[in-house]
């Protein structure tokens, strides 16, 4: 039997008494744990874990090689770039400081407009990496409190995911609730329920709607277009627009290197659930695409080239999701293929 | 399962079934049983689920009033015109003017809450309906313990009467009935004046069972510890006796007149109560006041876990279909509620519900086996404190609570005032539900070895010394941003609300 401890009576008031209900709990840590276990395995998706041990172990072995070279010839390259630049820069300024060219001042307070421009661009690159990888940390914590059940974790997830969802004025009523709520709910498992069915179902129904909107573009696009390249183009910048309003959807607001990553990340999750979704989808694909290409070569890419927008879609959802999804509630790619071509919708959405 | 109803209750029963699917196409009844001893919290909880329906609470779990599916909740006239309603507005006022909980109930009470809402489903939504009606009763606990006599006769009866009353846990506080009884030859003729006497030696013996400090629940028949309107009826005079095996009595001796008081009582007062009110329920939460007989030690806890077995094999929990709704009514869901949770640190409330779990495992074995749906929880209808972390000049961190205690509770030689907030760590629950029951039963005789008398001794001290809980006055709700008076707070009472109710709005 475990030593027991007696019960006592306390000033309320006394400096030992520790009066903030819910981050008491958190702060004073019962052992403050880090997402550092990997056992979170299982309850995430099988997708992230993998990615993440690329990211991190691969690269070295591949730089070991020759590889080793070519890394030292781009660095002696972006060197001697540098070095241009700042001799022009170098001689910009000294004209200016003579006093005498007007020129020099002008070009050289472009020089330092663009400098300012590069470095927020790299800002918003590094921003939005850094928010794929808080995505993909909250979706860890998320199945960590799942399968432990412990309303600690849970609650501290449900924080996270509000701030996260910050970067999204609309949530702002949705995140008032939830943080509002969160005292009052016990258990893990409730508290986990009420944070997606508060934040993130709302988000799931308007994923869903660009999807679809996003899939009846692309078919449109590819059944009126008058040639080959003009719709590979348009698809191309649809799924890329797809995956942007997804992710931003989602909270992520990825840039130009977030959105390859998200990209990749999605087409391996493809990859993954593919195989198993081929039985159930693919022959209807396959089927719905015979029966509209009998009636025209191009009606029939246009409804293949859909329905890839909303595989593509989808995948997106659960790669950026912050949840990973309940097997109920995940939707399939019947459910939003269903109101595709419903008149009222296709009215709307083409609107 | 004992018979509770005849043949002609029978009759009854199946034609207000058939006049209640009548109305209720147009209007569905819901009937809530709100089951529990005194004291586990009836009167609170009614209130408590009004008063969030009626103001649109805070009930973040219950999915129609949160979705906003739910559009309006009020009470509706009452059903039964004999039957007074439920005085919810004087509860309402005393707990949030006064501070105070209801008083214990005296009599029985009822109301009619009306949802309006709009249904999930399509087809639903099209056929209209989006009404319904929740019918609750309130009464008062200790009539429920006359349920398990139903069953008995006068000569069993006085056979558990007096086995308990011999029992190790009340020896002292039956002395002198036993003695008053033993005393007397049942055989003898009829005496009014002594039956009288007997009768009321008998209440005071299950009153003084009933304080905090025994704090035991099995006492029936429950009019005599709350006549409502038999108060001094000649209906309660009557008292077990002893010697009775085999014996015949004359139809003049006392113990004929007894046993006559004793049919009388089950037929005029328990069975119109049980059928009334308690044989048609479609859904039931089951409230125990475990923390109360924990207090007590563990001679309450069993005392506890006898009288809600005997009382829930009353009931009849089952899968509803089409047919045995009007013949053979049954309980569709039962949530049994370990109350008071907020007197706990949220740590502990897991192992609370496993305490509840234990004490009424075989109702819910029985409810399980029969295809009802059974949930076991630990919830508080009004939260009356606030969680906290207590540092301890040990550096150890305790997880308390902090409440204002009721006038006159006391702790630890403290006797507070109710005005004065503290602070108390109330005792860590056992992991394992079993060493509750176990100490009594270590305790007993047979067990005379010296280890595991030693043993005894330590695990009684510990249960006594390492649980106390101490009632809280309720508190002042906070009030909404706009100025309104805000709802109260509870714990789990949502999640109560939506396994019991919530797929009545589908």
């Amino acid at each position: 039997m475990t030593s027991k401890r007696r019960p006592g009576v306390f000033d309320p008031k006394a400096e030992r008494v520790i009066i903030a209900p819910q981050d008491s709990n958190s702060e004073t840590g019962f052992g403050a744990r880090s997402g550092s276990k990997s056992g979170a395995g299982p309850e995430t998706s099988p997708l992230f874990p993998t990615a993440a041990h690329q990211s991190e172990g691969e690269p070295p072995a591949r730089r070991r090689g020759s590889g080793r070279w070519l890394v030292l010839f781009a660095t002696a390259v972006v060197g001697l770039g540098l070095t241009a630049l700042f001799d022009l820069v170098w001689t910009e300024l000294q004209a200016a400081l003579s006093g005498s060219d007007l020129f020099a001042w002008l070009s050289l307070a472009f020089m330092t407009l663009a400098f300012f421009a590069l470095l927020a661009f790299c800002m918003s690159e590094l921003r939005g990496l850094r928010g794929l990888k808080r995505a993909k940390k909250l979706k860890d914590k998320a199945g960590d409190a799942k399968t432990r059940s412990a309303p600690r974790k849970a609650r501290s997830f449900a924080r996270l995911l509000i701030n996260h969802m910050k970067s999204i004025p609309e949530t702002a009523r949705d995140r008032a609730r939830l943080r509002d709520y969160l005292s009052d709910v016990m258990d893990a498992n409730d508290i986990m329920a009420l944070t997606e069915k508060t934040l993130l179902v709302p988000r799931d129904q308007q994923a869903i709607a660009i999807i679809r909107k996003n899939a009846l573009r692309a078919s449109t696009i590819t059944a009126l277009s008058p040639r080959a390249i003009l719709d590979i183009l348009a698809i191309l910048y649809l799924s890329a627009k797809t995956i942007g309003d997804v992710a931003r959807i989602y909270g992520t607001r990825p840039g130009f290197l977030g959105l390859c990553r998200i990209a990749k990340l999605s087409i391996m999750h493809l990859a993954i659930t593919g195989a198993y979704a081929a039985g159930e989808t693919v022959l209807q694909q396959v089927v719905g695409h015979g029966l509209a290409s009998r009636i025209s070569a191009r009606l029939g890419e246009g409804v293949l080239n859909g329905l890839m927008t909303i595989r593509l879609g989808l995948a997106v959802m659960s790669v950026c999701r912050p949840m990973a999804f309940d097997e109920t509630t995940a939707p399939d790619l019947k459910q939003v293929a269903k109101g595709l071509f419903k008149t009222g919708a296709t009215k709307k959405d083409l609107g | 399962m004992p018979r509770l109803t005849n043949f002609t209750d029978d009759a009854r029963l199946t034609f207000d079934a058939l006049k209640d699917h009548a109305t209720s196409l147009t209007t569905p009844i819901v009937r809530l049983g709100v089951t529990g001893l005194s004291r586990a919290g009836k009167t609170i909880f009614i209130t408590a689920l009004l008063d969030h329906m009626i103001n649109g609470g805070r009930l973040p779990l219950f999915e129609p009033l949160t979705s906003g599916r739910i559009t309006r909740a009020y009470l509706a006239p009452q059903p039964d015109d004999l039957v007074p309603r439920f005085p919810y507005e004087t509860h309402l006022e005393r707990l949030t003017q006064d501070h105070l909980w209801p008083e214990s109930t005296h009599s029985i009470s009822e109301m009619r809450l009306t949802v309006e809402y709009e249904s999930d489903s399509l087809l639903s939504r099209l056929s209209g309906g989006g009404r319904v009606h929740i019918d609750i009763v309130d009464y008062p606990g200790e009539w429920l313990l006359d349920l398990p006599l139903m069953s008995m006769s006068y000569q069993d009866w006085c056979r558990t009467a007096d086995t308990q009353a011999r029992d190790e846990t009340r020896r002292d506080l039956s002395a002198e009935w036993l003695k008053a009884v033993e005393a007397i030859d049942p055989m003898a003729p009829a005496n009014e004046a002594l039956a009288g006497r007997l009768a009321e030696i008998f209440t005071h013996y299950l009153i003084a069972c009933r304080q905090d400090k025994h704090a035991l629940s099995y006492l029936p028949p429950g009019r005599f510890l709350m006549p409502g309107d038999l108060a001094g009826s000649p209906a309660l005079t009557f008292t077990p006796l002893m010697g009775l095996e085999g014996q015949y009595a004359d139809h003049r001796s006392m113990a004929a007149l007894m046993e006559r008081r004793f049919e009388a009582y089950k037929k005029q007062v328990i069975r119109p109560f049980f059928r009334d009110h308690f044989v048609r329920l479609d859904r039931q939460i089951v409230l125990v006041d475990v923390l109360n007989a924990l207090n007590a030690g563990p001679g309450a806890v069993v005392d506890l876990e006898q009288s809600l077995q005997d009382v829930l094999t009353c009931f009849r929990p089952g899968r509803t279909s089409w047919l045995s709704r009007f013949l053979n009514h049954r309980i569709e869901r039962i949530l049994f509620a370990a109350t008071k949770a907020d007197h706990l640190h949220q740590v502990d409330h897991d192992r609370l519900a496993g305490l509840l779990k234990r004490l009424v495992s075989r109702a819910v074995e029985r409810a399980q086996i029969n295809g009802a749906g059974v949930d076991v929880t630990a919830l508080a209808s009004i939260r009356a404190t606030r969680e906290a972390l207590v540092q301890t000049n040990g550096g150890e961190k305790l997880p308390a609570i902090i409440g204002t205690p009721l006038a006159g509770e006391t702790m630890e030689g403290q006797t507070f005032d109710g005005i004065r907030e503290i602070a108390v760590f109330p005792g860590d629950l056992p992991d394992d539900p079993e060493t509750v029951f176990h100490v009594t039963d270590q305790k007993s005789p047979q067990s005379n070895v010296s280890v595991g008398a030693e043993q005894t001794e330590t695990s009684l001290d510990d249960l006594a010394g390492t649980l106390r809980f101490l009632r809280f006055r309720p508190v002042k709700p906070a009030c909404e941003p706009d100025g309104t008076p805000g709802r109260f707070p509870h714990i789990r009472l949502d999640k109560a609300l939506q396994f019991l109710l919530g797929d009545t709005f589908q």
